[in-house]
């Protein structure tokens, strides 16, 4: 039992495994704010059709959101307050997961808007979840993993 | 000190207080950004609505946008040189149009604008229509127009369905999509 915890606790304080995946949550992070900030406006559209936000607060939301992206991204990147950058992303997928499939169990064809503003990206369907519950998965680890980092 | 949560560690109250902390920090950090960034940006968008009855159009562009009603616009589509464009779904498109109207679904826009773009002038007036009074879809593609170079755009407030609703008349004929493309 001892040496199983001692194997589990070496997996999540391995150097190299926190690195990859702070690097790919943070790259991830990064390019998808991208666009969003060339485009603000098309942002706005895709939130509108999303038919959650109260119309006279998408702009604002439009406009923040991507910049908190790629703050956070960077973040995390560069090893600064990675645990509540962390902590920060796993709320924002799992708004992000809440916001499509509530849109999806309404019926609503919808563009992510996760990656890209354009309006001829695929429409979204369950089964393309996958995507950011990976992402979330991920943003989970890093943070338990800087948890027990600094016990 | 030594609390396990399924034989880990578990976090201090203290360090997660000071997460909080940090996390409200890059919060506002980033919104002041934003603000900022926005205010420079080419499509700044207006962070209240106001006089802007729709998100994501700047005001400088809604500015640019002409609206009219269904009667009106069914005037000004007899003037020579004028364009009628469907922005719905192409699907709903080949079902049933206003006459004369081509489409340009606002699903699609960066693939089917290089075909539109040949076909019309960016001086030509173009009168735009989607479903009905809640679509936003014909002002998302005048703006797109706007930033293209196109001039003369109106919106036919209440779309179709306004079109509809007094009477003009509508081109049911279905149109199978090789004809349509065929057809340009």
């Amino acid at each position: 039992m001892e040496q199983l915890n001692i194997a589990k606790q070496s997996i999540w304080k391995s150097k190299w495994l926190i690195l990859s995946i702070r690097i790919i949550i943070g790259a991830v992070f990064i390019y998808a704010s991208i666009d969003k900030i060339i485009h603000p406006d098309r942002f706005a559209e895709i939130i509108m059709d999303y038919e959650i936000l109260h119309w006279n607060i998408i702009n604002i939301f439009a406009i923040w959101l991507p910049w908190l992206e790629l703050v956070v991204g960077l973040l995390i990147i560069s090893g600064i307050w990675v645990r509540p950058c962390a902590f920060l992303l796993s709320i924002l997928c799992i708004l992000f997961i809440t916001g499509i499939a509530f849109t999806l169990a309404h019926g609503v064809a919808l563009h992510c808007g996760c990656f890209s503003t354009s309006s001829s990206e695929e429409v979204r369907t369950w089964l393309s979840l996958w995507q950011e519950g990976l992402l979330l998965i991920g943003c989970i680890w890093l943070w338990i993993a800087y948890m027990l980092k600094n016990l | 000190m030594n609390k396990k949560l399924f034989g880990f560690p578990f976090i201090l109250k203290t360090t997660l207080i000071k997460d909080l902390a940090k996390i409200l920090l890059v919060l506002l950090a980033s919104l002041v950004l934003a603000i900022i960034i926005n205010l420079f940006h080419p499509m700044k968008l207006p962070l209240w609505l106001g006089e802007v009855n729709r998100p994501g159009i700047p005001k400088e562009i809604w500015e640019k946008i002409d609206f009219t009603n269904a009667k009106d616009a069914f005037e000004r589509s007899k003037a020579p040189g004028v364009i009628l464009l469907d922005v719905r779904d192409k699907k709903d498109y080949l079902k049933n149009r206003i006459p004369n109207a081509i489409n340009l679904p606002y699903h699609g826009f960066e693939n089917d604008y290089p075909n539109f773009a040949k076909e019309v002038s960016k001086q030509q007036h173009i009168l735009i229509y989607c479903y009905g009074t809640e679509c936003g879809l014909s002002a998302r593609v005048a703006k797109r127009l706007i930033v293209l170079g196109f001039t003369n755009l109106t919106v036919i407030q209440g779309g179709i369905k306004a079109w509809k609703k007094v009477n003009l008349p509508i081109d049911e004929k279905p149109i199978s999509e090789n004809a349509e493309k065929s057809g340009r």
